[in-house]
This record gives structure tokens, sequence and C-alpha cells, in this order.
């Protein structure tokens, strides 16, 4: 049977090569949510405290509640990476891949985007590279991770599927004054 | 727009939380009397003073916690938050929670 | 030289203007030329025209007052745009400028004559004039109207942009003059990060204005700023300060926008607002002519523009002598100087409505003169202070309010703080900065620390620094508020020092009570040149001092901003499933249900029942709540939400559940099933699902945080469908290798497994329609490839989509309560009928003390109350359809006794059926209910035995 898999993106855009700020959809990559009580052997398997991530064998691991991480990355090594966890204890894993849109905002400027749109202090000191926290971007509540690319700002916004396409076009409209380009 | 200290998060604009208002014990729900329950249900303390209350920080870390509030002044204390005090204040450390649980009365959401 | 013109000086250093840019605009019907630079005021000011508008009440001619944003007598109609300020808005090529007020025209003005019926036009006329006979309001409102004052609304005029930001600055500056901007510089040399926003469109206050000396230090000042970094906004107003220095801006004058909010959160604020420069009380004192000091430097100094010819000047302070150096410097003649400091008065002008053509002193003598500038002291413009929590001081040897107490957050520097000389007023700004930037460090330190996200601080927190600044001296100032003569206190509202007398011996003697009756410091200048001048008036009235009496306590907004900036950029959320595309493709009619767009029907929404019904239909039912639940406290935490029992629900079963609040009443329903020994899934309604499950973590996190569940929302992580009606398992069969046998997959059962392809689907056999039907959860990226599947599969069988509507009426044939629809507020669970599964014996529950007693259980005494009960009614009269909450009477009174829930037409019986709320006694099967319809007329409705008109038996959803 013919299965194909639909971003929560459906409208086209026309990416420019050169823009200093751009917007990607990567809603579909692999996200899984580990949520492990205090105690288990899970902790310390993923070892990344709070509100901060680190990338390791390919799996962005993100620490999104005290009691919650988020893997992210390519759906063979997430699931490799799911499979290692000791499953010892309150542990739950749930497959959010379909559950929430992913989008990474990059470029020089791109805090001066999301300061149209988001009331969070985003500066370097509050949300230095590898920063987890969450928050309201355009009225919808968000997971955001500071994930730089080579040297350049770059930001993971995730949220509920269902709100993907909404918050896309606010983000355009958002870097619109900052030559904004997106790709879906 | 208040600053809420969550204990996970830190310093949060208050829209980011929802309050619950007064933090309340729920009595025995097998041996409370009619006005015992109603009391819980209904009634709650609005003094112009410190008072204990029910946050959820709804957009942040999803903790329900409780912290002090002057209803005055909107000061918080433990953990005391730099604010709009008169005088040269002096601040003690905030203590961030590791788990973030801490046990209080509710009375939900009536929506 | 040109009428345009007329009254422009040569050019002069230090003027704002660019003569190399001439604008040709509109002004009153005839085309005038003015420069880039010029506002439109000093524009209009330059063609030689001295009348501006008419006031408001009155319609007296007025011209220009302050030559500034505060400017009462400067609003004009620039082409859609009505109440331009044009002593601030600048002057822009094409424009067609008109003046306000003004009926028929500017010159001659019908409505003028209100000011010879002056004397019923005394405060609070309209609220005495208007009030009886109130059937008369609609008439007095058509008359009033036309009197309103204020420029046209063009209703099609385009929406323009607005935008909104966020920051976080350490330091935010409000204010750009001397004090301000040395601020800001120190700050931000001491390591700040620094916003400096400047009401007007220079920096430099009152340099600006000043002498080449004052100008050149403004200028230094200015490059300092700059060159350290500081972020500065012109044009721009900090318009209120709320909690912990949350701080609105609105930025005036922005490349991509009409306006732009900024909200910031400043660690600390700086108000360094300057000083207002007061208009002073005497007969005559709104005649186009007279102008204060600080206008006419302006028109001068900046715009070159020569305020008249010949000019009396009341001074009471340095600024006004300096104007005389000025007017001589423009070629005015000084036909007097009048120095309060030495008992000189003025108590009125002479002239011609338009135009003054003599001032009266104090001692009775009078000059000729085309112009009176008047300079009386200030006004300290204290609003950002009040809104910190400040109540500020008045002081009788300087004439003007100081600030008494403000938070550690908020520093006071320039004028508002004191007076000195110029070095003085910087070294103050300075060190205001240095000890912002040190408060503002010591706040970071703790904010930073105390953020898990943030960067590492490093070192102990710095100590708050306390203020050592070396405080301004305050420089004596005779105090002028009126003359011996009455005249025009509030220019925008046109009220006058003898309505403030009169009014106070009306009784209405507070400042409070004053300022609401007259409507004295209620118009756009919102009491910047007025306030102090309506409490001298009162005060000497009550005979008090200006600080016994007190002041009013000014509010947001600091300067009036359109509601455009308010709104700005709007955010409303949208949801849509994954099927979207799909159903836009197809026509459907879209309903929004909360934030989520859903198809209400597909075109005939008859036609969708009666093919569920018959074949086969599909229903995109994404937005249900859906809730992740994992751990093996689940089943307790079950039972405490739930008012039923869940401990020995079998792996692969559902259940139907109902949750009330701790009140008793119904909060939300739906159906959960357990999956695995340990995990579960639960679904909710709809609107409940946010809900739901912050209730969920609120039992969870604070009554048994010793439980081990978790829990994850997953609504949007399933595209959820319901394939419904009799040909549904034939349909689902060739999708998936399930078995869907009616022994091996059974009603009120769930399955896993592959559906169309796709892996990990959840399907539950239950049946809201009253069919046949299975629920299918499918990863949401998959959903749209298994509904268009579903689709293409079920041609043969005469699938249909169906959408919302259908589902309702379904849902009404089959006697389900929808919560929110047929439960409001006070409907109490066994309201519902459901009280078979209100399990009282379980140990504990949400509501279980409050749903014993409304089942006439419970601990203590006391009667049960007597709950509405739901009932299914369908009307005698199949053609009427009553709309949903029409009321039920008893016969022949008007006496409510209930009230329809829901009601719909259905195809399935050919009957109009509802459900309804109706006391006890009303509620046995063949009762006959009256029912009001909304025209007035009455009609009957029968009670029937089952809540089901379709299958009451459920024989068709099992079979």
């Amino acid at each position: 049977m013919n299965v194909t898999f639909t971003s929560p993106v459906t409208a086209s855009y026309s990416p420019s090569p050169d823009a200093a700020l751009t917007l990607v959809d990567e809603s579909a990559h692999a996200k899984v949510i580990v949520r492990a009580k205090a105690g288990t052997p899970a902790r310390a398997s993923l070892a990344q405290v709070f509100a901060g991530s680190r990338e390791s064998a390919g799996v962005l691991i993100a620490g999104t509640r005290p009691d919650e991480w988020m893997l992210l990355g390519e759906p063979t090594a997430v699931a490799a990476r799911v499979a290692d966890l000791p499953m010892d204890g309150h542990v739950s894993v749930v497959d959010w891949t379909h559950g929430r849109a992913q989008f990474r905002l990059s470029g020089a400027v791109a805090t001066s985007a999301l300061e149209k749109v988001c009331g969070l202090d985003w500066s370097n000191d509050m949300m230095p590279n590898g920063a987890v926290t969450s928050g309201s971007v355009a009225k919808v509540t968000c997971d955001l991770i500071r994930n730089d690319v080579d040297g350049t700002p770059s930001y993971l916004i995730l949220c509920d599927r269902s709100f993907g396409q909404y918050l896309f076009d606010a983000l355009i409209d958002s870097g619109q004054e900052f030559g904004i380009s997106a790709s879906a | 727009m208040l600053l809420v200290p969550c204990p996970n998060c830190g310093p949060r604009n208050q829209s980011d939380l929802r309050l619950l208002g007064a933090a309340v014990p729920r009595p025995n729900p097998n041996t409370a009397t009619r006005a015992e329950w109603g009391e819980y249900l209904y009634l709650r303390e609005n003094p112009a003073d410190w008072l204990q209350e029910t946050w959820y920080c709804r957009a942040g870390c999803r903790t329900y916690f409780t912290l002090e509030r002057h209803q005055a002044t909107n000061e918080f204390r433990n953990p005391p938050m730099p604010g709009d005090k008169v005088g040269n204040s002096t601040y003690t450390t905030i203590t961030v929670g590791s788990s973030g649980k801490q046990a209080g009365a509710n009375e939900g959401d009536r929506t | 030289m040109s009428a345009s013109s007329l009254r422009r000086l040569p050019e002069q250093s230090g003027e704002v203007i660019d003569r190399s840019q001439p604008l040709k605009f509109t002004w009153n019907g005839k085309t005038a030329v003015g420069y880039a630079g010029d506002t439109i005021a000093s524009a209009i000011a330059a063609g030689g025209n001295r009348i501006m508008s008419r006031s408001m009440k009155y319609h007296r001619p007025r011209g220009l007052l302050t030559a500034d944003f505060w400017d009462p007598n400067a609003f004009v109609q620039v082409d859609d745009e009505p109440n331009v300020r044009s002593g601030h808005r600048l002057l822009t090529a094409g424009i067609n400028v008109g003046p306000q007020n003004v009926w028929p025209s500017l010159d001659y003005d019908i409505k003028s004559a209100n000011q010879l019926v002056g004397r019923f036009l005394s405060p609070g006329f309209y609220y005495k004039t208007f009030i009886h006979p109130q059937k008369l309001w609609p008439a007095y409102e058509k008359v009033l109207a036309q009197f309103a004052p204020g420029g046209t609304v063009d209703y099609e005029s385009e929406m323009a942009y607005f935008d909104k930001r966020y920051t976080h600055p350490d330091v935010v500056v409000a204010g750009g003059g001397p004090a301000g901007l040395a601020a800001a510089t120190a700050a931000a040399e001491a390591g700040a990060s620094v916003l400096l926003v400047e009401h007007e469109h220079h920096l430099g206050g009152h340099l600006r204005y000043g002498t080449d000396a004052d100008r050149a230090i403004a200028n230094g000042l200015e490059v300092a700023a700059r060159a350290a970094g500081v972020e500065i906004l012109v044009d721009s107003t900090v318009t209120g300060r709320y909690e912990d220095n949350w701080l609105g801006i609105v930025q005036r004058s922005h490349p991509i926008a009409s306006e732009r909010l900024i909200k910031a959160r400043a660690k600390t604020l700086i108000v360094a607002a300057g000083l207002i420069e007061r208009p002073y009380v005497f007969a005559g004192n709104d005649r186009p002519g007279v102008l204060l000091a600080s206008a006419v430097r302006r028109l001068i100094n900046m715009y070159a523009v020569k305020p008249g010819e010949r000019a009396v000047v009341f001074t009471a302070n340095e600024s006004g002598d300096q104007t005389v150096e000025d007017l001589e410097r423009a070629g005015v003649e000084i036909a007097g100087v009048v120095d309060a400091r030495s008992g000189g008065n003025i108590t009125g002008t002479e002239g011609s409505q338009k135009a003054i053509s003599s001032v009266t002193l104090g001692n009775g003598s009078s000059i000729d003169a085309d112009l009176l500038v008047t300079a009386v002291g200030w006004t300290a413009p204290t609003s950002l202070l009040n809104m910190s929590g400040d109540r500020p001081v008045y002081d009788p040897a300087a004439a003007r309010f100081f600030p008494d107490r403000t938070p550690d957050n908020v520093l006071v520097t320039g004028g508002l703080a004191g007076d000195g000389s110029l070095d003085e007023l910087i070294a103050h700004g300075s060190s205001t900065g240095s000890l912002a930037a040190g408060r503002a460090a010591a706040v970071r330190h703790r904010v930073q620390a105390a953020t898990a996200r943030a960067a590492a601080v490093s070192g102990p927190e710095p100590d708050m620094p306390s203020d050592d600044r070396v405080p301004l001296a305050r420089a004596a100032h005779p105090e002028l508020f009126r003359s011996t003569t009455h005249g025009i206190v509030d220019y925008s509202e046109d009220v006058g020092s003898k309505d403030l007398v009169s009014a106070t011996k009306e009784g209405y003697d507070s400042v409070e009570l004053l300022k609401r009756y007259t409507t004295a410091t209620m118009g756009p200048a919102q009491g910047k040149l007025e306030t102090v001048n309506t409490v001298a008036v009162l005060a000497e009235a009550r005979g008090e001092t200006i600080a016994e009496v007190g002041t009013t306590i000014w509010r947001p907004p600091y300067a009036p901003l359109t509601l455009g900036a308010l709104a700005g950029r709007i955010f409303e959320p949208e949801r849509v499933s994954s099927i979207h595309p799909w159903h836009v493709a197809q026509g459907a009619k879209p309903i929004l249900a909360g934030q989520w767009i859903r198809p209400e029907h597909y075109g005939d929404p008859q036609a969708e029942v009666t093919n569920v019904r018959t074949n086969v239909g599909i229903i995109d039912v994404t937005p249900l709540g859906k809730l992740d639940l994992q751990g093996e406290d689940v089943p307790r935490l079950l039972n405490l939400l739930y008012t039923n029992k869940w401990s020995k629900l079998a792996v692969g079963s559902v259940r139907y559940g109902m949750m009330c609040a701790e009140d008793g009443v119904v909060m939300d329903d739906g159906v959960t099933g357990r999956l695995e020994e340990n995990r579960w899934l639960m679904t909710t309604t709809s609107s409940g699902a946010g809900t739901v499950w912050e209730w969920a973590e609120n039992w969870l996190q604070t009554a048994h945080p010793d439980w081990d569940v978790h829990i994850t929302p997953v609504t949007t992580a399933y595209t959820s469908i319901n394939v419904a009606g009799p040909k549904s398992r034939e349909l689902l069969a060739r999708l998936t290798d399930v078995d869907l046998g009616a022994d091996a997959f059974e009603y009120m059962q769930v399955r896993t497994g592959t559906v169309a392809g796709v892996d990990d689907c959840i399907m539950w056999r239950i049946g809201f329609t009253g069919e046949l039907s299975f629920e299918l959860h499918v990863p949401a990226g998959y959903g749209l490839s298994v509904w268009e599947t579903l689709m293409e599969q079920g041609a043969d069988l005469g699938i249909a989509p169906f959408g919302l509507e259908a589902q309702r009426i379904m849902r009404l044939e089959k006697g389900h309560f929808i919560v929110g629809q047929d439960t409001d507020g006070l409907t109490k669970g066994p309201t519902t009928g459901l009280e078979a599964l209100i399990k009282l014996d379980k140990d504990d529950f949400v509501g279980k003390p409050e749903l014993a007693w409304s089942m006439g259980q419970g601990v203590g005494d006391g009667e049960a109350p007597e709950l509405p009960v739901l009932v299914s009614v369908q009307m005698t009269d199949a053609s009427i359809v009553p709309p949903e909450a029409s009321q039920i009477l008893a016969p022949n009174t008007t006496e409510i006794l209930g009230r329809i829930t829901s009601s719909r037409y259905s195809p399935t019986l050919n009957a109009s059926i509802g459900l309804a709320q109706v006391p006890p006694a009303l509620a046995q099967s063949g009762t006959v209910l009256t029912v009001l319809l909304t025209n007035g007329d009455r009609t009957t409705a029968i009670v029937q035995e089952h809540h089901s008109h379709v299958d009451p038996e459920g024989s068709r959803l099992r079979s």
C-alpha cells in the first residue's frame, strides 16, 4: 500500500540560498520523549541536566523538563539510542515524531526575529548555545533549543503538530524585515 | 506583568503561568461535613499580607508549586525576587528546586 | 516672499529644516510649502497662519500654544487620519491637512455661538440637561454627535501594519535630554545594555532650542551615547511602567510599521522626562498669539519661524529672559517685558477672536502687541514615577512637584529631580547612569543564577549599590498659576478656571471628583499642561495649599497611542489536522471549534447521516484530546479522576468515564483504553483536552506525587478517524491484518496494528454515532495517506466523508450528551442519568462528597437537592426544531422550568428531536412539555422513554 508522510507545513515556499536568516522545516526528524523518575538508571544513561542539551552519537539529548528528555535526530540514530536505554524503574518512552512540528531558525539576526514573537530573553547570557527552555511563540507553547551550527546562532522550535503551519507562517512574517528565506 | 520565580525555570512572565489562588488543604472526602467541604470549595482568605498560592508553570516546566506572595506589594518570598522594593534591599539566594514537585493542596481549575 | 513662507526667517545655525527639500502640501484647502524637518504646525505657522483649530466646546479660534507634541490647539486631520498632533508630526510631501472642530469653516464657525450661550455649557451641562426624559436619549444622542469634537474617520481606509517586539535591556532611559543622555552613556560605559527612548524627534531636550553653545553640548552628549553603544529610539515614548519594570514603549516612526509597540523588561528604569512648561491662567489666555516661551524658542531656533511682529514677554525665569533675546534676534519688536520676579503681572488680552491686539498688565496699563509670551514655570511630568508607586510632593518654594520615594529599580534624574547648572544636571545624569548599571548588574546576576538555562554566573552576587548621588538643588521659582482674572485652564477640554470654581462650589471639591465632573485634565493633553493649574485653582477655591489639595494620579499611557499599536500584530493560533488540505480541496464548509478549523459538512449533512446509517462514512476527529498514560499507578489516577472504577479493566479493553470537579459538576467525559499492562490511552472531549491534562497533572503533582504515572499529551501525534456505518468492517478488513470479527474484536475493545500500510495504529470499537464503528488513531504524518486510502478502497461501498454537523445529529439520535452543550456550570453528575457510573463505594475520587450528597448519601444530614434531569424529547410537530436553549415553561404561565439543550431534525426518524434539562417531576416518559419559541409561540415536546431515539438496544453498534 502506498504510504506517504505529510509534514504539517504543506504550503510551498521558494528559498533563496544567500539569505541571512533561514527557516527550515525539520518535522520529519525523529523525536522521542523519555521520562524517568529520579534514581532510575535511565537518568544516569541520559546524563543531561534540565535546561541543557548535548549531541551524542548523532542524537541531540535535551533536558526539556526536570524529569523529561527529548531525543532528536535521524530515525535510526534515535531508535538506537532509545534501544540502549535501561528501562528499569518508572521510565516511559513516547514517540513524538508525529506529535510535534520541528523548525530550525538560523542566522545572526535570528534572535531579533524571535524577539518579535516571543517574550523570553534571548541574550547570549540567558540563552547560551545548548540552552533548552519552553515558552510562548506567537501564542503557541513551544520547546526551544539553541543549537548553533558552525558558530551561527540557530534555534530549534518545536510545537504541537496541529499548530505547525500557523507557527511556520508566523515565523516567516516575523523574519520578513530581516530577509528570511524558508524551505519546507 | 509580574515576574514569577518558578523554582525550575527561574523568573518568568506571569502570562507563562497560571495562578490557581490560595493554596488550601483538601478535607478528607470521607469525613468532611457539608460546611467543611463548602469552605474548601468556595471560601478563600484575601489578606493584605503574605499568602501561600499555587501556581502552574503552564508554558514552561509544567510544574505545580506554591509560593508566598504579598497581596499588597506583589513581593515574593522564599524565594525572594529582585522586584519593586522601596529602599536599598539586600537579597538572599534563590534555591533552584531539583524536582520542583512541592506537595501542596489543590483546588483545581474549575472550568 | 511667497505667502507660504511669510514668516520664515533667513537661514540660521541650529535649524532642523532642510531648505534644499521644499515639500508641497495642502492646508485648509490651499496649497502650502514647508521644508523637510518641519512639523506640520511649523510649516503652517511659517505660512503666516495663526489659527490652527477651533476649541472643542465653544469653538473659539485657537493658535499654537506649545508648538510640540502636547499642543492642545494643533490637532488636525491629515488625509484619512483624524486627531494628528501637528506640533509633533513631521511634514511629508503631498499631504492634505485640514482643521478639526470647524463647521462650516475655520474662519466662520456656526457652533462658536456656543460661547455666547456659554453659561449653559457649565460643567455637568450635558449630564444635567439631557438626562430626562429617558425616551429622548436617542434624539439627544443625534444632536450631541454633531458637537462631538475630533476629526473624521474614514471607514474605507486601508488597514495599517503595526508591529511588536520584546526586549530585555539592563537599563531603559526615558528621556533624551542632557541628563538622560549622560545617564545612558554612563550606564553603557559601565557595561550595561541601554535603551534610550526620546519622545521628540531630536535628542538634547531643551538644549535643542537653545543657543549655539547649548546645541554643541547636546551634540557632544549624543555622540558619546552612540559611541558607548546605547540603542537610541527617537519619536518614541515610554507609555507605561508596570510590575517589575515591565515597560510599554511606542515607537512611532519605524521603517516597516505605522507604529511598533515594544514590551521591555528593564532591570533598571531611569526617568529623565524633563519638565513641561505651564500656561498661565488669565482672561483671554486662549486668544491666538498667546504662546509659551518654549514654543516661541522652538519656532524661532529650530524651525526658523517668526512668531509675531511685536511682543510682550511675561517672564518669571531664565527661560523667559532667553526668549527675549531670541525674539530680538528674529527681528520681533519687544513692546514690553513684564517680570514676575519684581511683582509684574498680566491680567488679560484684548483683540478680535482671531488675534490679540494688546496686553493688559497688572497695573491696569496696556501695551499694543500681536504676540504675548508667557514663562511662568514648569510642570513635572511624574507619570512614570506615579506608575512606580511614587506619590510626588509639592514644593511651594520651587513651585512644582518632586519625587518622593521610588523603588530600587527606578531612578530619577534631570529636571524631574531638581535644578542646577547644565554641568550639574549632566553630572547627576552620569552618576544616575552608573548607579542604574550597578543595580542592573546585581539583578542580572541574580536572575541569571536563578535561571536553569542561562550561562553560569561567575563570582558572588554583587551587592545592590546604595544611592550616594549628590542630590540636585531646587531653584526658587514664584508660584504663578492664575492671575487676578479667569481664563482657560484645560485648552483641550475647554474648561475655564471659572468652571472649576463653580464646580467646587457645587461640592465637587476633591481633585479626583473635580477632574471627572469637569473633565479638566481628561483631554488629549492628559494633564501635562493643565493638572497643576487645575489643582491650584481648586486650592484657591478651597482656601488651602496645593500640597493640602494633592494631585490626581497619572496613569498609563504617558502619551496617547493608537489602538492599532496596542492591538499590534494579531496572533490567533489556528490548529488543523493532517487531513486539512484534503478537506479544503473538497470544499468542506469550515467551522472554528476552539482553535481548530474543522469541516462542518461537505455540502449536505442530512445526506451524510443517511450514508453512515446505510453504508459507511469517515470523519476526521483529530481534535479529540488524547493523553498517553504510563506507569503502574495509572489505575489509581483513573479511579481518582473518573467517577467509575478502572482497576479491573483488561488489556485490550476500553471504558467510558465521566469526570466531575470537586463541586460535583460534570467537567469532561471520554473513553480510555488499556493498551498494555502499564500503558493506557485516555481520550477527552476536543475542547477539554488542555484542561484535563492540566487537571490530571495537578492531582498527580500536588496530591499524589508518590504515584508512578507519566502523562504525555498525544492529541496531535495521532490523526483520529472514525469509520462508521454497517459497511465499516468490510472496508477496514481490506486494509488491516487485525482480526475484525465480531467475536475477535468486540464492542468496547482496543487493538493495535497496521492499517493501510501504517504501523502502530490504535483502533477501538466504540459507537458515538450509534453505528458499528471503528475509531482509528494513526501516526499523524500518515493520517492523510490513510484517509485517502480509505476513500479509495471504500468507493464501491458508498463511502462518503461526514462532518461535525452530521456527527452532532447522529449523537443526538443516539441520545449522547455533550459536556458543555447539554451540561452547564451547575450540572452535577447525576443529572446526566449516569448515576450507575458514580461509584460511591470507592475510597476516594474527585467530587465524591458532593456527588454523595447530591445522591442523598454522604456524611451528615440534610436533604438531597432536587437536581434537574436530562431527558430525550421529540417535538409533537416534526416541522419545528426549537433553537437550542429554548425555555421549557409551566403550562399557561411564564415560569421557567427547564430548557432544550440540544435540538436537530433527524433524517433517520423524520422527527424533530432533542435533549432537555427538566425538573424530576417532568422527567417521566410521555410527559408533555411546553416549549417557548423565540417568536413568542409555544409548542409541545414529549419526553421519551430512552435517551436514545435510534436503536436504543444498541444492536447496531454491537453488530
